[in-house]
Protein backbone atom coordinates (compact mmCIF):
# COMPACT_ATOMS: atom_id res chain seq x y z
CA UNK A 1 0.00 0.00 0.00
CA UNK A 2 1.07 3.40 -0.65
CA UNK A 3 2.13 4.93 3.04
CA UNK A 4 3.35 8.25 1.99
CA UNK A 5 0.89 10.02 -0.95
CA UNK A 6 2.54 13.15 0.53
CA UNK A 7 6.23 12.22 -0.37
CA UNK A 8 4.75 11.58 -3.75
CA UNK A 9 2.98 14.28 -4.20
CA UNK A 10 5.70 16.52 -3.25
CA UNK A 11 7.92 14.62 -5.71
CA UNK A 12 5.35 15.12 -8.96
CA UNK A 13 5.47 19.18 -7.86
CA UNK A 14 8.84 19.38 -7.32
CA UNK A 15 9.27 17.54 -10.90
CA UNK A 16 6.58 19.83 -12.73
CA UNK A 17 8.63 22.59 -11.56
CA UNK A 18 11.83 21.66 -12.63
CA UNK A 19 13.23 23.57 -15.36
CA UNK A 20 14.71 21.63 -18.33
CA UNK A 21 17.96 23.42 -19.56
CA UNK A 22 19.70 22.69 -22.77
CA UNK A 23 21.60 19.89 -22.62
CA UNK A 24 25.15 20.90 -21.83
CA UNK A 25 26.71 19.83 -24.95
CA UNK A 26 24.00 22.02 -27.55
CA UNK A 27 24.49 25.27 -25.00
CA UNK A 28 28.32 24.52 -25.41
CA UNK A 29 28.20 24.24 -28.95
CA UNK A 30 26.42 27.97 -28.90
CA UNK A 31 28.29 29.45 -26.17
CA UNK A 32 31.59 28.42 -28.61
CA UNK A 33 29.75 29.84 -31.38
CA UNK A 34 28.91 33.22 -29.61
CA UNK A 35 32.93 33.04 -28.96
CA UNK A 36 33.86 33.13 -31.72
CA UNK A 37 31.25 35.89 -33.43
CA UNK A 38 32.03 38.38 -30.90
CA UNK A 39 35.81 37.78 -31.89
CA UNK A 40 35.11 38.15 -35.37
CA UNK A 41 32.68 41.33 -34.37
CA UNK A 42 35.72 43.18 -32.14
CA UNK A 43 37.81 42.56 -34.89
CA UNK A 44 36.02 44.12 -37.23
CA UNK A 45 34.74 47.29 -35.04
CA UNK A 46 38.19 47.75 -34.04
CA UNK A 47 38.87 48.38 -38.22
CA UNK A 48 36.31 50.24 -38.81
CA UNK A 49 37.74 52.33 -35.22
CA UNK A 50 41.35 52.56 -37.02
CA UNK A 51 39.29 53.45 -40.54
CA UNK A 52 37.30 56.21 -39.06
CA UNK A 53 40.18 57.98 -37.09
CA UNK A 54 42.62 57.85 -39.83
CA UNK A 55 40.29 59.25 -42.18
CA UNK A 56 39.74 62.51 -40.24
CA UNK A 57 41.42 65.34 -38.52
CA UNK A 58 38.90 66.22 -36.13
CA UNK A 59 40.00 65.31 -32.69
CA UNK A 60 36.69 64.90 -31.23
CA UNK A 61 36.19 62.35 -33.60
CA UNK A 62 39.50 60.48 -33.19
CA UNK A 63 38.76 60.43 -29.53
CA UNK A 64 34.88 58.95 -30.78
CA UNK A 65 37.58 56.39 -32.74
CA UNK A 66 39.12 55.15 -29.89
CA UNK A 67 36.05 54.40 -27.59
CA UNK A 68 34.88 52.55 -30.74
CA UNK A 69 38.03 50.79 -31.17
CA UNK A 70 38.42 50.17 -27.07
CA UNK A 71 34.75 48.33 -27.57
CA UNK A 72 35.73 46.39 -30.06
CA UNK A 73 39.05 44.85 -28.34
CA UNK A 74 36.48 44.70 -24.80
CA UNK A 75 34.57 42.21 -27.51
CA UNK A 76 37.21 40.25 -29.33
CA UNK A 77 38.83 39.73 -25.37
CA UNK A 78 35.04 38.34 -23.97
CA UNK A 79 34.84 36.65 -27.37
CA UNK A 80 38.15 34.82 -27.06
CA UNK A 81 37.60 33.86 -23.29
CA UNK A 82 34.19 31.94 -24.07
CA UNK A 83 35.95 30.46 -26.98
CA UNK A 84 38.91 29.23 -25.03
CA UNK A 85 36.08 28.10 -22.27
CA UNK A 86 33.94 26.46 -24.37
CA UNK A 87 36.35 24.72 -26.41
CA UNK A 88 38.21 23.36 -23.22
CA UNK A 89 35.33 22.37 -21.72
CA UNK A 90 34.67 19.06 -22.85
CA UNK A 91 38.83 18.28 -22.61
CA UNK A 92 38.76 19.91 -18.80
CA UNK A 93 35.25 16.95 -17.54
CA UNK A 94 37.44 14.20 -19.08
CA UNK A 95 40.57 15.59 -16.86
CA UNK A 96 38.37 15.56 -13.87
CA UNK A 97 37.05 12.23 -14.51
CA UNK A 98 40.32 10.86 -14.95
CA UNK A 99 41.75 12.96 -11.45
CA UNK A 100 38.57 11.63 -9.76
CA UNK A 101 39.95 7.49 -11.19
CA UNK A 102 43.24 8.11 -9.92
CA UNK A 103 42.52 9.25 -7.08
CA UNK A 104 40.09 6.30 -6.48
CA UNK A 105 43.15 3.74 -7.54
CA UNK A 106 45.19 5.50 -5.38
CA UNK A 107 43.80 4.69 -2.61
CA UNK A 108 42.50 0.77 -3.59
CA UNK A 109 46.42 0.99 -3.79
CA UNK A 110 46.80 2.17 -0.60
CA UNK A 111 44.25 0.26 1.03
CA UNK A 112 45.69 -2.92 -0.51
CA UNK A 113 49.16 -2.70 0.74
CA UNK A 114 48.09 -1.70 4.46
CA UNK A 115 46.44 -5.82 4.40
CA UNK A 116 49.47 -6.85 3.14
CA UNK A 117 51.23 -5.09 6.64
CA UNK A 118 48.53 -6.38 8.64
CA UNK B 1 9.00 -9.97 2.70
CA UNK B 2 6.22 -10.02 -0.09
CA UNK B 3 4.51 -6.57 -0.30
CA UNK B 4 1.38 -7.20 -2.30
CA UNK B 5 0.92 -4.82 -4.83
CA UNK B 6 0.20 -1.43 -4.04
CA UNK B 7 -2.86 0.46 -5.43
CA UNK B 8 -2.09 2.15 -8.99
CA UNK B 9 -1.89 6.23 -8.57
CA UNK B 10 -3.60 7.55 -11.73
CA UNK B 11 -0.59 8.68 -12.97
CA UNK B 12 2.39 6.45 -12.55
CA UNK B 13 5.99 7.58 -11.21
CA UNK B 14 8.19 6.46 -13.91
CA UNK B 15 7.27 5.99 -17.64
CA UNK B 16 9.87 4.60 -19.98
CA UNK B 17 8.21 4.85 -23.46
CA UNK B 18 10.23 3.81 -26.60
CA UNK B 19 13.51 3.98 -24.93
CA UNK B 20 16.84 3.49 -26.89
CA UNK B 21 20.43 4.65 -26.31
CA UNK B 22 23.56 4.09 -27.75
CA UNK B 23 27.44 4.44 -26.84
CA UNK B 24 29.75 5.41 -29.09
CA UNK B 25 27.15 5.00 -31.79
CA UNK B 26 26.37 1.67 -31.03
CA UNK B 27 22.87 1.00 -30.07
CA UNK B 28 22.51 -0.84 -26.91
CA UNK B 29 18.88 -0.05 -26.01
CA UNK B 30 16.40 -0.99 -28.66
CA UNK B 31 12.85 0.48 -27.51
CA UNK B 32 12.25 0.16 -23.82
CA UNK B 33 8.65 0.12 -22.34
CA UNK B 34 8.63 0.23 -18.59
CA UNK B 35 6.45 1.89 -16.23
CA UNK B 36 6.58 1.58 -12.10
CA UNK B 37 3.53 2.79 -9.90
CA UNK B 38 3.85 4.88 -6.84
CA UNK B 39 5.07 2.52 -3.87
CA UNK B 40 5.68 -0.10 -6.36
CA UNK B 41 9.20 -2.56 -6.08
CA UNK B 42 9.91 -3.16 -10.21
CA UNK B 43 13.08 -5.56 -11.04
CA UNK B 44 14.39 -5.75 -13.90
CA UNK B 45 15.97 -9.15 -14.26
CA UNK B 46 18.30 -9.95 -17.32
CA UNK B 47 22.12 -11.36 -18.11
CA UNK B 48 25.15 -9.91 -18.39
CA UNK B 49 24.94 -7.36 -21.13
CA UNK B 50 21.52 -6.72 -21.31
CA UNK B 51 21.71 -3.01 -20.75
CA UNK B 52 19.84 -3.20 -17.33
CA UNK B 53 22.44 -0.94 -15.87
CA UNK B 54 22.01 1.47 -19.12
CA UNK B 55 18.08 1.39 -18.73
CA UNK B 56 18.89 3.16 -15.37
CA UNK B 57 21.63 5.61 -16.23
CA UNK B 58 19.06 7.09 -18.83
CA UNK B 59 15.88 7.08 -16.40
CA UNK B 60 18.84 9.01 -13.77
CA UNK B 61 19.67 11.35 -16.29
CA UNK B 62 23.38 10.14 -16.54
CA UNK B 63 22.64 9.19 -20.86
CA UNK B 64 20.60 10.88 -22.53
CA UNK B 65 18.04 8.47 -24.74
CA UNK B 66 18.86 8.51 -28.81
CA UNK B 67 15.20 8.46 -28.92
CA UNK B 68 11.93 7.98 -27.08
CA UNK B 69 10.50 9.23 -23.80
CA UNK B 70 11.38 9.57 -19.99
CA UNK B 71 8.31 10.58 -17.98
CA UNK B 72 8.87 11.09 -14.13
CA UNK B 73 5.24 11.87 -12.59
CA UNK B 74 3.45 12.69 -15.62
CA UNK B 75 6.01 15.20 -16.88
CA UNK B 76 8.76 14.33 -20.26
CA UNK B 77 12.15 14.85 -18.44
CA UNK B 78 14.33 14.03 -21.44
CA UNK B 79 17.59 16.23 -21.16
CA UNK B 80 17.16 16.45 -16.88
CA UNK B 81 20.43 16.76 -15.16
CA UNK B 82 21.29 13.74 -12.85
CA UNK B 83 21.76 16.25 -10.37
CA UNK B 84 18.75 17.85 -10.28
CA UNK B 85 16.78 14.68 -10.88
CA UNK B 86 18.57 13.59 -7.27
CA UNK B 87 17.62 17.27 -5.78
CA UNK B 88 14.23 16.59 -6.34
CA UNK B 89 14.06 12.73 -5.05
CA UNK B 90 15.21 10.26 -7.77
CA UNK B 91 18.09 8.29 -5.48
CA UNK B 92 20.73 6.17 -7.91
CA UNK B 93 22.46 3.78 -5.79
CA UNK B 94 25.26 2.54 -8.55
CA UNK B 95 26.60 -0.93 -9.13
CA UNK B 96 30.43 -0.40 -7.38
CA UNK B 97 28.47 1.73 -4.71
CA UNK B 98 29.69 4.98 -5.94
CA UNK B 99 30.89 5.90 -2.25
CA UNK B 100 33.90 8.23 -1.67
CA UNK B 101 36.63 5.69 -0.53
CA UNK B 102 39.16 7.82 0.97
CA UNK B 103 36.73 10.00 3.47
CA UNK B 104 35.55 8.10 6.22
CA UNK B 105 31.59 6.64 7.18
CA UNK B 106 30.41 10.09 8.45
CA UNK B 107 32.62 12.30 6.04
CA UNK B 108 30.09 9.93 3.17
CA UNK B 109 27.14 10.35 5.09
CA UNK B 110 27.68 14.13 5.17
CA UNK B 111 27.79 14.31 0.91
CA UNK B 112 23.85 14.28 1.16
CA UNK B 113 22.96 16.91 3.11
CA UNK B 114 22.83 19.04 0.07
CA UNK B 115 19.28 17.61 -0.19
CA UNK B 116 18.28 19.15 3.36
CA UNK B 117 18.36 17.43 6.04
CA UNK B 118 21.52 18.52 8.53
CA UNK B 119 24.59 16.51 9.13
CA UNK B 120 23.01 15.38 12.78
CA UNK B 121 19.57 13.80 10.93
CA UNK B 122 21.58 12.14 8.19
CA UNK B 123 23.55 10.42 10.89
CA UNK B 124 20.60 9.29 12.97
CA UNK B 125 18.24 8.12 9.94
CA UNK B 126 21.88 6.33 8.59
CA UNK B 127 22.17 4.60 11.81
CA UNK B 128 18.92 3.94 12.77
CA UNK B 129 18.14 2.00 9.02
CA UNK B 130 21.91 0.35 9.89
CA UNK B 131 23.06 0.20 13.32
CA UNK B 132 26.54 -1.71 12.52
CA UNK B 133 27.11 2.05 10.44
CA UNK B 134 27.37 3.23 14.72
CA UNK B 135 30.80 2.09 15.35
CA UNK B 136 32.27 2.31 11.67
CA UNK B 137 31.74 6.35 11.44
CA UNK B 138 35.23 7.32 11.44
CA UNK B 139 36.34 4.15 9.60
CA UNK B 140 37.56 5.38 6.14
CA UNK B 141 35.03 4.15 3.97
CA UNK B 142 37.63 1.87 1.44
CA UNK B 143 38.89 -0.32 4.32
CA UNK B 144 35.52 -1.85 5.01
CA UNK B 145 33.93 -5.14 3.72
CA UNK B 146 32.34 -5.00 0.30
CA UNK B 147 29.13 -5.33 2.07
CA UNK B 148 29.47 -2.09 4.87
CA UNK B 149 30.17 -0.23 1.79
CA UNK B 150 26.74 -1.43 0.01
CA UNK B 151 25.21 -0.49 3.63
CA UNK B 152 27.00 2.68 3.90
CA UNK B 153 25.66 3.56 0.49
CA UNK B 154 22.05 2.66 0.80
CA UNK B 155 22.23 4.28 4.27
CA UNK B 156 23.28 7.44 2.25
CA UNK B 157 20.66 7.10 -0.44
CA UNK B 158 18.08 6.45 2.00
CA UNK B 159 19.12 9.41 4.36
CA UNK B 160 17.76 12.03 1.54
CA UNK B 161 14.12 10.57 2.15
CA UNK B 162 13.66 9.57 -2.13
CA UNK B 163 10.79 9.25 -3.64
CA UNK B 164 12.39 6.87 -5.78
CA UNK B 165 14.96 4.62 -5.19
CA UNK B 166 17.05 2.97 -7.84
CA UNK B 167 19.39 0.22 -7.72
CA UNK B 168 21.53 -1.01 -9.97
CA UNK B 169 23.11 -4.77 -9.24
CA UNK B 170 23.00 -4.66 -5.00
CA UNK B 171 23.99 -8.06 -4.81
CA UNK B 172 27.30 -8.09 -6.66
CA UNK B 173 30.45 -9.21 -4.83
CA UNK B 174 28.44 -10.00 -1.52
CA UNK B 175 27.94 -12.66 0.43
CA UNK B 176 24.45 -14.07 0.24
CA UNK B 177 23.47 -13.46 4.28
CA UNK B 178 24.67 -9.87 3.52
CA UNK B 179 22.02 -9.63 0.00
CA UNK B 180 19.33 -11.09 2.21
CA UNK B 181 20.11 -8.04 5.22
CA UNK B 182 20.18 -5.08 2.24
CA UNK B 183 17.08 -6.89 -0.08
CA UNK B 184 15.39 -7.10 3.55
CA UNK B 185 16.25 -3.20 4.18
CA UNK B 186 14.64 -3.13 0.32
CA UNK B 187 11.65 -4.43 1.30
CA UNK B 188 11.32 -2.51 4.69
CA UNK B 189 11.80 0.40 2.45
CA UNK B 190 9.12 -0.10 0.11
CA UNK B 191 6.61 -1.24 2.73
CA UNK B 192 7.21 2.51 4.25
CA UNK B 193 5.68 3.55 0.89
CA UNK B 194 9.38 4.33 -1.43
CA UNK B 195 9.13 3.19 -4.90
CA UNK B 196 12.07 1.30 -6.30
CA UNK B 197 13.41 0.15 -9.35
CA UNK B 198 16.19 -2.44 -9.06
CA UNK B 199 18.52 -4.06 -11.72
CA UNK B 200 19.14 -8.01 -10.66
CA UNK B 201 21.32 -10.51 -12.53
CA UNK B 202 20.64 -13.02 -9.85
CA UNK B 203 16.96 -13.37 -10.61
CA UNK B 204 15.75 -15.39 -7.28
CA UNK B 205 16.79 -12.47 -5.12
CA UNK B 206 14.09 -10.66 -6.09
CA UNK B 207 11.30 -12.77 -6.70
CA UNK B 208 9.88 -11.93 -3.03
CA UNK B 209 10.69 -7.93 -3.21
CA UNK B 210 9.49 -7.01 -6.39
CA UNK B 211 6.05 -6.86 -7.20
CA UNK B 212 6.57 -6.31 -10.46
CA UNK B 213 9.49 -8.22 -13.02
CA UNK B 214 10.78 -7.33 -16.06
CA UNK B 215 13.02 -9.86 -18.61
CA UNK B 216 15.73 -7.92 -20.34
CA UNK B 217 18.08 -9.53 -23.18
CA UNK B 218 19.84 -7.84 -25.70
CA UNK B 219 18.86 -4.47 -25.15
CA UNK B 220 14.53 -5.49 -25.13
CA UNK B 221 12.43 -6.34 -22.19
CA UNK B 222 11.27 -9.31 -23.56
CA UNK B 223 8.42 -10.19 -20.82
CA UNK B 224 6.76 -8.46 -17.70
CA UNK B 225 4.89 -9.77 -15.36
CA UNK B 226 4.51 -10.69 -11.56
CA UNK B 227 8.11 -12.42 -10.36
CA UNK B 228 7.16 -15.99 -9.88
CA UNK B 229 4.73 -16.54 -13.56
CA UNK B 230 7.85 -15.16 -14.88
CA UNK B 231 10.30 -17.35 -12.61
CA UNK B 232 10.13 -20.35 -15.85
CA UNK B 233 10.80 -18.63 -18.39
CA UNK B 234 13.93 -17.42 -16.97
CA UNK B 235 16.12 -19.59 -17.35
CA UNK B 236 15.23 -19.06 -21.40
CA UNK B 237 16.13 -16.08 -21.68
CA UNK B 238 19.63 -16.48 -19.58
CA UNK B 239 21.24 -18.84 -21.68
CA UNK B 240 19.21 -17.33 -24.79
CA UNK B 241 17.70 -20.23 -26.14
Amino acid sequence: MLQNPDRVEQFTAEIADMRLPDTASSRDRTMLRVGVALMVVGVVVGLVAYLIGHGTTNALQQRDAIVIAVIGLTLAVVGGALFVRYSMAQFLRFWMARLAWEQTASTDRLVEALKDRD
Amino acid sequence: MTGHRPEASPTPLVELRGIRAAYDGIDVLHGIDLTVEAGQVVAILGPNGAGKSTTLKVLAGLLQPTAGDVVLAGRRINGARADALARRGLCLIPEGRGIFPNLTVRENLWMVTHRGPDRKLVEERSVARFPQLARLMDQTAGTMSGGQQQMLAMARGLATDPALLVLDELSMGLAPIIVDELYATVAQVAAEGTSVLLVEQFARIVMDVAHVAAVMVQGQIVQTGRPRDLEAGLSQAYLGA
